[in-house]
């Protein structure tokens, strides 16, 4: 490649890469200040807020992405790609802001919930049509040959368009009290996404349309219909389907699971919620250039088996992986310095009743801290009942010794790095499987399908299946039998080992390994 | 290899059929029926996104897969 067009290549690469990494980075910010976001705008006492809150997290992170996906692939397959990414980003940034400029729900009402609603769907839909135009733009320049390691840094935007989020929240609280973090600086990022986008447009402007779609213009062969060419026909909807069945939704389980379960499996179950933000920041940052390494190997000894073989090690090493990081910093494995065990109860005044709160402190001889603070909620003196139980909050967190922290640290790595491996090639498998003039369509809507759906489902299915494997438990032990379920802690990884090794069976043998596009 | 394709749509259909089994019968069916907010959302999903993509894409997978379409020519 001479150097007048590797360097515009870098041009090319720099501005795609960077507009999608700040859509990461503006779908992320919402989901990093949930919980303030809930406080101001869906008031947990009320339940039509609730239900609203709980519609933005599912309706925009999974349910409209694939809506995104057919109109914006559409759109990219009709107009051009340089021009419908340059929308997608337009919505996120425009979206993005007007969340952190909406008055709170004290202030105007219910309309508060409504209008952060309506424009998380925006962001939805904005991200459903980003992610396929810039990975079709960049590899439409790239060329044969090449666009695994071009396209790979398109890779790179989610993981980094988190790491982001998390340093601007953290920036922002930093440079004010808690109190105004609270009160009004929670909207500083959501600001701070204009600048960004306004950088990106400037930059994304006077970038060209990609040659090869230029190219299908020019001849006049672009398709008068995308949607009815891609799922209309069976000859290019079973490739859809394989694409979907036989890499990314395996792909999207294996993302969400070494990037979102990980981090609250070592929040809520090993309860390190003070480190979990440095341990999960230092794993990304090991395994980021992964990302590129296995998007340049992939044009060597092709994408096919780089990347089931990813998804393999992620079905067999999973529950191993999950065993280890749970015992590392398990109690039950450390000797507890019984002399310093401290129990507080008190009486807490709770809006308009009284609370019982019990907090146990104890430490290890390693070095580690272990709180335990148990609310008991009263009614007349007494424990309120609740669905025929005492009505009791737990939370209990814990802080390890730096020898157990990087080995957690080192065991996200590893899920990290078979993401990388796994997620790395994908853009450029997906471009390949399609033609030029119905590409946006094609490979978008099974991406999102497969990350926003199997993937963006993984975390409430998982705890759905620990919740029911706890009742279980809790049956057999009230009948004065032993828990049916061993490791009942585990039992959310079945979700993403199952879907993974069908993905695999599929992906082995119905996937051909020198795919190109099926009928150019 | 176009054997062993053909064999497997019959286990991608079936697959599907559990599939659904498990999400209506054995999910959104009780949660639906708890009438708690935070199980109607769930249900909601499980019945209208997740079953119909599942159920039907495997469906249709398999389908393709019984009839050779995935047989190499």
């Amino acid at each position: 490649m001479n150097q007048h067009k590797k360097s515009s290549l870098w041009t090319v690469i720099g501005a795609s890469s960077v507009g999608t990494m700040i859509e990461w980075y503006d779908f992320y910010i919402f989901g990093s200040l949930a919980t303030i976001i809930s406080t101001k705008f869906f008031p947990s006492d009320n339940p039509t807020a609730a239900f609203l809150s709980t519609l933005a997290t599912f309706a925009a992170g999974f349910v409209v992405r694939p809506f995104g996906a057919l109109f914006f692939g559409r759109l990219g397959d009709l107009i051009g790609r340089k021009y419908t990414f340059m929308v997608t980003l337009l919505l996120m940034g425009g979206a993005t802001f007007m969340i952190g400029c909406v008055p709170s729900y004290e202030t105007i009402g219910f309309m508060a919930p409504t209008l952060v609603l309506v424009l998380r769907l925006l962001q939805g839909l904005a991200l459903g049509g980003e992610y396929g135009g810039a990975a079709t733009y960049v590899a439409e320049h790239a060329g044969p040959g090449q666009r695994g390691y071009w396209t790979s840094w398109i890779q790179t935007t989610a993981t980094i368009g988190l790491f982001v989020s998390l340093i601007v929240i953290m920036a922002t609280k930093s440079a004010m009290t808690k109190e105004a973090f609270e009160d009004w600086g929670w909207r500083v990022p959501f600001w701070v996404s204009i600048l960004m986008i306004l950088v990106s447009y400037l930059i994304r402007k006077n970038m060209s349309e990609s040659p090869e779609f230029a190219k299908v213009k020019a001849e006049g062969k672009t398709s008068k219909n995308p949607l009815k060419e891609s799922f209309g026909h069976k000859l290019n909807f079973k490739f859809v389907l394989l694409a979907l069945f036989g890499l990314v939704m395996g792909q999207g389980v294996v993302w969400y699971t070494g990037q979102f379960y990980a981090m609250s499996f070592i929040e809520k179950t090993m309860g390190l919620a003070d480190q979990k933000g440095n341990i999960m920041m230092i794993a990304i940052l090991m395994a980021t250039p992964f990302f590129v390494f296995f998007g340049w190997l992939s044009d060597r000894i092709g994408r096919k088996w780089l990347m089931l073989i990813g998804i393999l090690i992620a079905v067999v090493s999973y529950r191993p992986v999950y065993k280890a990081m749970y015992e590392t910093t398990s109690i039950k494995n450390k000797t507890e310095i019984t002399a310093k065990t401290v129990l507080v109860a008190e009486t807490k005044e709770n809006k308009d009743a009284l609370d019982s709160v019990y907090t146990t402190t104890k430490e290890f001889t390693d070095g580690a801290t272990w709180k335990e603070v148990k609310t008991v909620a009263l009614e007349n003196g007494v424990a309120k009942i609740v669905d025929g139980k005492p009505k009791v909050d737990k939370v209990t967190t814990m802080v390890v010794n730096d020898a157990d922290k990087w080995m957690v640290t080192l065991l996200v790595f590893f899920q990290i790095f078979l993401v990388t491996m796994v997620y790395g090639p994908t853009a450029a498998f997906l471009v390949e499987l399609f033609p030029a003039k119905i590409r946006y369509t094609s490979m978008s809507l099974p991406y999102h399908i497969g990350n926003g759906i199997f993937g963006g489902l993984l975390p409430a299915i998982a705890t759905s299946l620990v919740v029911s494997a706890g009742k279980l438990n809790d049956a057999a032990v009230a009948a004065g039998n032993e828990p049916v379920v061993q490791d009942a802690y585990l039992e959310g990884l079945w979700y993403p080992i199952i879907i993974g090794a069908i993905c695999f069976v599929i992906g082995a043998i119905y996937v051909d390994g020198k795919s190109t596009a099926h009928k150019e | 290899m176009n054997a062993l394709k053909r064999v497997l749509g019959v286990v991608w259909i079936a697959i599907g059929i559990a599939a659904a089994y498990f999400l209506l019968i054995d999910q959104a069916i009780p949660k639906f029926e708890t009438g708690k907010q935070e199980d109607l959302i769930p249900a909601i999903i499980y019945t209208f996104v997740l079953a119909p993509i599942i159920v039907g894409g495997l469906g249709i997978f398999g389908y393709y897969s019984l009839t050779g379409e995935y047989s190499d020519k």
